[in-house]
C-alpha cells in the first residue's frame, strides 16, 4: 500500500483522480495548494505526489523546490500548460514526469505506477553488472532482456540493438542511417525507412505513451536519441 | 518525324548530305562557268579539245625556248607533243619532232619574243610572256646582274609543236582530253544537277531548323551547347573567318580547288550552325537575351538603375553639358558662349542641390518603409517645399510607429489572451473529459446512457484537440513563437515522418511512395516545427485521403531550393479553392462530423512561412497536392 497525494485546487479534478486511483489500491491524500501539499507530506509517509503547477498561494514549482529540500520521493506534475518550456521548467526543478491536461486517466496511472516501481526498486537492480539503467528502463546485456521499471518488454532482436546503441551514449543524436549501418552492419542504400518504423515499434514497447515518448526520442531532422535527463 | 528530330544521328546525316550537295552543287557550278566560258555549247568536243591543249602546251613552250636558248639540250614539254625551234634568222636549231613518223598530230605554231642585251662583259637573254622574265644567261661566269647600257634587241623564235592525236601517253594533255570530254557530257546534266541539289539541301536546312534544340529524353526545347553561344558573337566570328579568307584572296585563289573548296565547306557549316543556333533561341523565344548587345546593355542599364539618385544626375548633366559646350563651341560665337556659361552655372548647381535634397527624402522614404520607424528625415538644412516634405514624412513615420506599436500589443494581447483562455478552458475540460469516462464505466442497464456517455467522449476529446489547436495556430500567425533555426536534413525528417505513420497508413488501407533521389539535402529550419508541419499534413492525409489510393511524397531540388511534395487523392470532392482550404476552420468537406477542426493546414503554412519557407496548395479535382519549398544550406567553405 503506497501514500500518494494528489494535489489540485480543482476539487473535481481531485476526486476523479482519487476514484481512478483507489482502483489501484492506493492510500490517498489529498491537498488544494502548495502550501497544504508541503504541510501533509510532512505529517505523513508519501510515495507520490501528483502536483498541479497553477494554484492559489503557492504554486506547484514552488512547492516542489521546497519538497526537494528534503525529499527525494517521486513527483508527477499536472499541468495545463502545453508549451515545452513549461515542461522543461517542471523537469528541471525536480519533477520525475509530468502529464498536460486534459489528461487521460489510463495515463496516469500507467505513469504512476512506473514512478513508484522505479523509486521502490531502483537499489536493487542496479547492483548488477552488465546491466545498464537509465530512468527506470534496465538493458541487461547478458540475458538480452530489457526491463521497464522491473516489468520485462518483449523486443525482437533488432530492436534490442537499436536501444542498446542509442543506450550507451545516452542523449547522442545517431541519424537512422547511422543506426542502420551499426545494428544491420552493411552499409544502407535508402533503408533508413526500415529504422523509422523499428524506433516507432520499440517506443510502443517501453514508453507509456508512444506519441509522447519520454526516453526514445526523435531529434527532427537529425536522428533518435536516448535522453537522460540530469 | 518527334523522333527523327530528337534523333543525334539524323542530324549529323543531314549536316553530312548538306556538305556532300554542296560539293556536288559546286563542281556542278564550275562546270556550267567552264562550259559557259570555253563555249562547250557552240563548239564541237574536238576544236574543244585541241584549243585546251593549245593552251596548256603555250604556257610550256617557253621553257622549251629557255632550255634551248640557255644552250642545254632540247627538254620534254609534254610525254604527247615533240617540238621543232627555229631561231630568228630561220634556222632550225632544237628538234624532237620525228618527221618519218606516220601519225596525226594537233599541229601548234607559236611566236616566241626573245630579247637580248649585248655589251662588253655579257649577253643578257630575256624571254618574255606578258610581265614574267623567264631566264637569262651571261657570256661570263659571273652573277648576273641586271644589265646596263647596250642596245635591247628583241627577236622571235618559232616554235612548231606536235600533238600526238591519240594521247597515247597518260600525261596532262591526255587528262585535258578526258575532261573536256566529261564537261561535254556533264554540260546538260548540270541543269538539272544544280536545282535538285539546292532543292535538297534546302529540304535538309529546314529539317536542320525545325529539328534545332529538340534531343532525346528532353520534351520542348532546349538551349544546349553551341546555340548558348551568344548570337552575335558568333556572327562576328563567322564573318570575320570570310573576311579573313576574302582578305587571303591571293591564297584562296592560288591553291588547287581542293583547299578552296574544304574552305568553302568550312564557311557554309558554320554557317548553317549559326542558323541552326539562331533557330532554337528564336524557338525558346526572345533570342535577343542571348546576345552580348543585350546583355551589355541590360547590365549598364541595372548599372543605371542602381547608382544613387546623385550619382545620376552627375552623370546626365554631365553627358549634356558636355554635348552642349561643343555644340556652342562650334558655333564660335563668344557671347552666345558667355550667355551659356553664366545660365550653367547658376543652373547647374541649383539641380545638384535638388538632387541631394531628394535623395535625402528618398532614403528617408526607404527607410521608412523597410519598417525603421525610428529613422528621421533631417530637415534642419532644407528649403521651401524639401523642408515641408520632409516633416511630412517624419509625421508619417510618427504615425506608423505609434501604429505598428498598438498593433504589435494587440498582437501580443490576443496571443496571450488565447493561452490564458485555453489554460482556463483546459481545467473544467480535464473535469468533463474524466466524468465522462467515469460515467462510461459505470454499469448500467440504459445502454442510450453508455451512448451518450460515448458521443460525449468523443466531442469533448475533440474540443480538447481543437483547442491544442488554436493555440498554436495563433501563436504560430502572431510568430509569438521560439525558432531554433539550425540545419536540418530533409531526408532524414522525412525518414522518420513515414516511420511514424506507416502503421497509420497501413490501418487506412494507404500505400505510401516516398521518392527521395537526393544526397543529404539540408535546409536551415527549426526540427521540432518543420515536424509538426509534417506531422498536420501527414494527419491530413490520413484523415481525407480515399481509402486503397497512393500517396506520394517527392523531394527534390529546384535551383536551390528544396521542394517536397504531398501528393494524394481526395476523399471528399474538393468543390473549393487552395486559398480557401488554407483558411482557418475551412475544410474539404461541408459536413462537420469527421474529425478535424481545419486549423491544420494554417497552422503547418505559419509555420512553414516562420522558417523562411513557402508552402503551396494544388487542387486538381480529386488531386490534392501540398508543395513546400525550402532554401538549401548555404555550403559554408
Amino acid at each position: 500500500m503506497y501514500n500518494i497525494l494528489i494535489c489540485d485546487d480543482e476539487q473535481d479534478i481531485v476526486n476523479a483522480l482519487k476514484i481512478y486511483l483507489s482502483s489501484e489500491n492506493y492510500n490517498l491524500f489529498e491537498a488544494n495548494n502548495g502550501k497544504q501539499a508541503l504541510d501533509v507530506v510532512e505529517k505523513n509517509e508519501i510515495h507520490l505526489v501528483l502536483m498541479d503547477i497553477m494554484m492559489p498561494e503557492m504554486d506547484g514549482i514552488t512547492a516542489m523546490i521546497a519538497l526537494r529540500e528534503t525529499s527525494n520521493i517521486p513527483v508527477i506534475l499536472l499541468t495545463a500548460k502545453s508549451e515545452d518550456s513549461d515542461k522543461i521548467l517542471g523537469l528541471t526543478v525536480g519533477a520525475d514526469d509530468y502529464i498536460t491536461k486534459p489528461f487521460n486517466p489510463i495515463e496516469v496511472i500507467a505513469r504512476v505506477k512506473s514512478q513508484l516501481r522505479r523509486y521502490m526498486r531502483l537499489g536493487s537492480v542496479a547492483l548488477k553488472k552488465d546491466i545498464l539503467v537509465i530512468a527506470g528502463i534496465a538493458l541487461d546485456d547478458k540475458s538480452k532482456t530489457i526491463t521497464v521499471d522491473g516489468e520485462q518488454a518483449y523486443l525482437t532482436p533488432r530492436e534490442y540493438d537499436i536501444l542498446k546503441l542509442l543506450m550507451q551514449y545516452p542523449n547522442e543524436v545517431f541519424s537512422p542511417k547511422k543506426i542502420y549501418e551499426k545494428v544491420w552492419q552493411e552499409a544502407s542504400f535508402g533503408n533508413e525507412g526500415t529504422v523509422a518504423v523499428h524506433i516507432r515499434h520499440i517506443r510502443e514497447k517501453i514508453e507509456i505513451n508512444p506519441n509522447d515518448p519520454r526516453h526514445l526520442k526523435a531529434v527532427w531532422g537529425q536522428g533518435y536519441k536516448f535522453e537522460k535527463v540530469k | 518525324m518527334k523522333k527523327l528530330k530528337q534523333s543525334i544521328w539524323a542530324k549529323i546525316t543531314a549536316y553530312v548530305l548538306i556538305c556532300l550537295l554542296a560539293i556536288v552543287f559546286l563542281i556542278s557550278a564550275v562546270v556550267v562557268l567552264i562550259s559557259y566560258n570555253e563555249g562547250l555549247y557552240e563548239y564541237s568536243k574536238e576544236s574543244q579539245t585541241e584549243k585546251a591543249i593549245h593552251s596548256y602546251i603555250e604556257d610550256k613552250v617557253y621553257y622549251a625556248v629557255y632550255a634551248v636558248v640557255a644552250g642545254e639540250e632540247p627538254i620534254e614539254i609534254d610525254k604527247n607533243t615533240t617540238y621543232t625551234i627555229y631561231g630568228p634568222d630561220g634556222s632550225m636549231i632544237a628538234n624532237t619532232w620525228d618527221a618519218d613518223k606516220d601519225t596525226e598530230y594537233y599541229k601548234f605554231e607559236y611566236e616566241i619574243p626573245v630579247g637580248r642585251i649585248e655589251n662588253e662583259k655579257y649577253t643578257y637573254q630575256v624571254i618574255e610572256k606578258g610581265q614574267k622574265s623567264y631566264g637569262l644567261t651571261t657570256t661570263e661566269e659571273t652573277t648576273p646582274e641586271q644589265p646596263t647600257g647596250g642596245d635591247y634587241i628583241t627577236e622571235d623564235f618559232d616554235i612548231y609543236t606536235y600533238v600526238d592525236r591519240s594521247l597515247p601517253e597518260k600525261s596532262v594533255t591526255h587528262y585535258i582530253e578526258i575532261g573536256v570530254e566529261l564537261a561535254y557530257y556533264l554540260r546538260y546534266a548540270v541543269y538539272v544537277i544544280l536545282p535538285v541539289t539546292f532543292l535538297l539541301a534546302v529540304l535538309l536546312f529546314s529539317f536542320l531548323i525545325s529539328a534545332a534544340g529538340h534531343k532525346k529524353g528532353q520534351d520542348g526545347i532546349k538551349v544546349r551547347g553551341l546555340a548558348k553561344i551568344p548570337l552575335d558573337l558568333h556572327l562576328v566570328g563567322i564573318v570575320s573567318i570570310v573576311l579573313f579568307m576574302l582578305a587571303n584572296m591571293y591564297w584562296v585563289i592560288s591553291y588547287a580547288m581542293v583547299e578552296r573548296s574544304i574552305a568553302l565547306l568550312g564557311v557554309m557549316l558554320l554557317s548553317v550552325n549559326f542558323f541552326t543556333c539562331l533557330a532554337v533561341n528564336i524557338k525558346v523565344g526572345s533570342w535577343w537575351h542571348n546576345t552580348i548587345i543585350w546583355k551589355v546593355l541590360s547590365l549598364l542599364k541595372t548599372i543605371f538603375l542602381n547608382i544613387n539618385l546623385i550619382a545620376k544626375t552627375v552623370l546626365v548633366v554631365g553627358v549634356i553639358t558636355l554635348l552642349e559646350f561643343f555644340f556652342i563651341a562650334m558655333l564660335g560665337n563668344p557671347r552666345v558662349l558667355w550667355l551659356w556659361i553664366i545660365s550653367r552655372v547658376i543652373i547647374i548647381p541649383a539641380v545638384f542641390y535638388m538632387a541631394i535634397m531628394l535623395n535625402k527624402l528618398k532614403t528617408g522614404a526607404e527607410k521608412i518603409v523597410s519598417g525603421q520607424i525610428n529613422g528621421k528625415i533631417d530637415a534642419s538644412k532644407m528649403f521651401w517645399d524639401f523642408k515641408k516634405h520632409a516633416e511630412t514624412l517624419n509625421n508619417i513615420n510618427k504615425g506608423l510607429g505609434t501604429a505598428v506599436d498598438k498593433q504589435m500589443k494587440s498582437e501580443r494581447m490576443k496571443t496571450e489572451l488565447i493561452t490564458n483562455v485555453s489554460h482556463d478552458i483546459k481545467t473544467p475540460l480535464t473535469s468533463i473529459i474524466n466524468y465522462v469516462d467515469l460515467i462510461g464505466k459505470e454499469e448500467t442497464d440504459n445502454e442510450k446512457i453508455a451512448e451518450y456517455s460515448e458521443i460525449l467522449a468523443k466531442q469533448s476529446n475533440r474540443l480538447k484537440r481543437l483547442i491544442e489547436d488554436l493555440v498554436e495556430a495563433s501563436k504560430a500567425t502572431s510568430g509569438n513563437m521560439d525558432i531554433n533555426l539550425e540545419p536540418c536534413e530533409i531526408g532524414v525528417l522525412l525518414t522518420q515522418s513515414v516511420g511514424e505513420y506507416e502503421q497509420k497508413m497501413q490501418e487506412k488501407e494507404l500505400e505510401l511512395i516516398t521518392k527521395n533521389n537526393q544526397e543529404s539535402v539540408f535546409i536551415m529550419a527549426d526540427g521540432k516545427l518543420l515536424w509538426r508541419v509534417f506531422d498536420n499534413l501527414l494527419n491530413n492525409v490520413c484523415k481525407y485521403a480515399q481509402s486503397g489510393t497512393r500517396v506520394y511524397i517527392n523531394l527534390e531540388i529546384e535551383a536551390n531550393k528544396a521542394v517536397i511534395s504531398f501528393k494524394n487523392t481526395s476523399k471528399y470532392p474538393l468543390n473549393i479553392s487552395a486559398d480557401e482550404l488554407l483558411e482557418r476552420f475551412v475544410r474539404g468537406e461541408k459536413s462537420r462530423h469527421t474529425e478535424g477542426n481545419g486549423l491544420g493546414l494554417s497552422i503547418a503554412q505559419s509555420l512553414v512561412e516562420l522558417q523562411y519557407g513557402s508552402m503551396q496548395l494544388v487542387v486538381d479535382g480529386d488531386l490534392f497536392k501540398v508543395i513546400l519549398e525550402f532554401e538549401l544550406k548555404p555550403e559554408d567553405n
